[in-house]
């Protein structure tokens, strides 16, 4: 997972593998040469623009994580949480970001220049 | 009020015996809906800055003492329908569900078996309670089921958890024998401690639904047993009050050399299992087994045994 160190200075101490052609998932170390029908937890797939983690992947990648994350104030995290796009003034460069709320993380999001996506799956947004 | 003709002769006939004096008292509760209840899930957050937002958000938060990260709630209207539920740092879950975890003695890095997972309330549990440390081997039967606890363990963020979709009667030729430190089995059921829920359990009783049920339970039960280590612990589990489903059950694994012991369950009002039931009479150790009654402390009723495997 060179791209997680890359790209947020921190890859968690885990067994990452890959599931179907784009998407990647992660299973504690002991569960990594066990067969089942599902392991561990999706963590993100690969996009012609980066690498977009999930909810559960900004968890376990955002905690360690030293560079690539946003964070969002009350009024911003209230419209990412309902499947809006942020216009940020920050001067970022272009890429995908973890987005962070006080204590908790809330996914990824590509930051185009202007706008950052909001990348939230249909079924966590409320 | 639980609407006329729906509780048959014969169910009354056998609850007033089970219940003695409190009959009108179960009869009450069974009638009421359930509080519900939120288990925090300390693995994504702090459970201290969550329930500060959700006191700030007008909830209502009561401590359920048998399980540190179990609150009853009040004020708000769906406790599945937020923000914070859908980032899984919280889970709906009825509070007397939380037992099993609790008696099974889990600790990080132990090798456990869920043998009738879905839809993963206490896989997930179990996986926070063992700080996503050692494995979890989650088990069901069926597409639906399994897509259920799939969903439910990646939204928890369980990292130690395994999917298996398998009959949990075939639990040896999927997973091996003495294979695991802990063993659950919350079994399929008649349901009737969820009455509260939802009437559907009261119209579906019938003796012939209990005795079919309870040799399903019976074949799980057994084949979860040959999975456990010497040494190790297992919790069968239900959501009923039926003896057959319950007592007699647990009777056949202390036949085939199980030791019952009698869980530490904090704070918890419990009653022991039973002696006999109708024609059966039970090994004295069964009444170390946990009945919850749904007037012990409001919630649905259950049914708890702790073995283990000398």
């Amino acid at each position: 997972m060179s791209f997680l160190r890359e790209r947020f200075g921190y890859v968690p101490d885990l067994h990452f593998f890959a599931s179907g052609k784009r998407k990647v998932r992660a299973v504690v170390k002991e569960g990594a040469d066990e067969r089942a029908d599902l392991k561990g937890v999706y963590v993100g797939k690969k996009a012609p623009y980066g690498f977009i983690i999930s909810v559960e992947g900004s968890f376990l990648v955002g905690r360690g994580a030293k560079k690539g994350i946003i964070e969002l104030n009350d009024e911003e995290f209230d419209r990412w949480m309902s499947g809006q796009d942020l216009e940020l003034r920050e001067d970022l460069p272009k890429g995908v970001y973890i987005v962070k709320y006080q204590e908790v993380f809330a996914g990824s999001g590509y930051f185009n220049g202007r706008v950052l996506k909001n990348l939230l799956p249909r079924v966590r947004i409320q | 009020m639980i609407p006329e003709g729906i509780i048959k002769p014969e169910f009354e006939r056998r609850y007033r015996e089970l219940m003695g004096p409190e009959y009108e008292l179960f009869l009450k509760f069974m009638a009421t809906k359930p509080r519900p209840t939120i288990r925090v899930n300390p693995m994504k957050v702090d459970p201290g800055w969550l329930l500060d937002r959700l006191e700030g958000e007008g909830w209502e938060l009561k401590q359920v003492p048998w399980y540190e990260h179990g609150y009853w709630v009040s004020g708000v209207e769906r406790p599945g329908g937020t923000r914070w539920h859908a980032l899984g740092l919280y889970y709906v879950q009825e509070a007397a569900s939380m037992i099993p975890p609790v008696a099974l003695d889990l600790e990080p890095g132990l090798r456990v078996l869920d043998l009738a997972a879905a839809p993963g309330s206490k896989t997930t549990q179990m996986s926070e309670m063992m700080g996503w440390r050692g494995l979890i081997y989650a088990n069901d039967v069926s597409p639906d089921r399994v897509d259920a606890l799939a969903a439910n363990v990646q939204r928890m963020g369980s990292v130690n958890v395994l999917i298996f979709m398998s009959d949990g009667r075939r639990a040896v030729q999927t997973f091996g024998r003495e294979r695991f430190d802990r063993v659950l089995l919350d079994a399929p059921c008649s349901s009737i401690g969820e009455v509260r829920r939802s009437w559907g359990a009261l119209a579906r009783w019938s003796p012939k639904a209990v005795n079919r049920i309870s040799r399903l339970q019976l074949s799980l039960a057994l084949a979860a047993y040959e999975t456990l280590k010497r040494g190790g612990v297992m919790v069968y589990s239900t959501c009923t009050l039926e003896p057959k489903e319950n007592e007699w059950v647990v009777h056949q694994l202390v036949e085939r050399g199980a030791l019952i012991e009698r869980p530490e369950i904090k704070g918890l009002k419990w009653r022991p299992g039973l002696k006999r039931w109708m024609d059966w009479e039970f090994h004295e150790d069964v009444q170390k087994t946990v009945r919850v009654y749904p007037q012990d402390n409001d919630t649905i009723g259950f049914y708890v045994a702790k073995l283990r495997k000398p």
